[in-house]
């Protein structure tokens, strides 16, 4: 689905606004670090541990979040609970911000434990965005083998070429 | 794909990646930090041999083929390196609305 109402700072607003504790990967994820590829939808992999799901829960109500159904294009309403979002599994959803998937387990890795702990948080406009490292999303990208992502992999694999070379350029990470 | 004016990154990724120290991929390389780190910073280019060895010493095979460079994949990704990330994430969004707007064009014939 692609919306004329996608508004990924909103999404980010909401999670941060309800202390999500999330990663953002994917496209925004790949944008934030210079990805020169448009996308349309935002992915993040939320912390499934502890009273992080009922946060969640609170944010994706917030957000008219929507349950994708693929076979229909529509989304169907859900009223988003803890015990919904406690397991492991992939959700595709439409949100008032535009598309949003909830990965819990990216492809290649263990999910949020270990993406975590290389996360970049990146100041977007004095709001704090916890972004999955550029080698983590590519290892994901990598390891998905989705036809768009395998599109993309040379160009992220460029870009981090030239973040190397240019060291520190605007960002806060290492 | 990494390209060989890299060979420092491509060591430095490689070895991150497996989580060995300068000084621990030194030992597997029976040399010592004081070469590796000159690699890694780009003051000292290794040979083509010394990144094969560095990167299978991490645990990888460096693989290569040729594909044609794209100067302008490197006109994009530069443009975006020299903003900030709010501002390449506006320049995303901006661009996203243009793609949209040019999706929504049909041919005279099909309306």
């Amino acid at each position: 689905m692609i919306s004329d109402d996608f508004d990924p700072k909103r999404v980010l607003e909401v999670l941060e606004k309800r202390a999500v504790n999330y990663v953002l990967i994917g496209g925004i994820g790949s944008a934030l670090y210079g990805s020169p590829y448009p996308t349309f939808d935002i992915d993040i992999c939320p912390d499934p541990a502890g009273d992080n799901p009922e946060r969640l829960a609170i944010a994706l109500n917030e957000l008219g979040a929507q349950e994708w159904d693929p076979r229909k294009e529509v989304g169907v309403p859900r009223d988003w609970s803890a015990a919904m979002l406690a397991g492991d599994g992939l959700w595709i959803l439409v949100t008032d911000a535009g598309p949003l998937d909830l990965v819990f387990v990216p492809e290649g890795t263990s999910g949020y434990g270990e993406i975590s702990l290389n996360k970049v948080i990146f100041d977007l406009d004095g709001q704090m965005i916890p972004v999955a490292s550029l080698e983590d999303i590519i290892r994901s990208k990598e390891a998905a083998k989705h036809p768009k992502d395998v599109a993309h992999l040379p160009a992220l694999h460029r870009l981090q070429e030239l973040r190397d070379r240019q060291q520190g350029w605007n960002d806060p990470g290492p | 794909m990494q390209s060989i004016d890299d060979a420092g990154s491509l060591i430095r990724r490689s070895r991150r990646k497996s989580g060995l120290s300068q000084r621990a991929l030194a030992r597997k390389l029976g040399t010592s930090q004081s070469l590796i780190a000159p690699w890694e910073n780009g003051d000292v280019s290794p040979s083509f041999d010394s990144v094969i060895a560095a990167v299978r010493a991490c645990g990888f095979e460096l693989q290569s083929h040729h594909s044609a460079y794209d100067p302008g994949l490197d006109r994009l990704i530069l443009r975006n390196l020299a903003v900030s990330p709010a501002e390449r994430l506006q320049q995303m969004l901006n661009g996203g609305r243009q793609i949209r707007a040019l999706q929504r064009a049909r041919p005279v014939d099909d309306q």
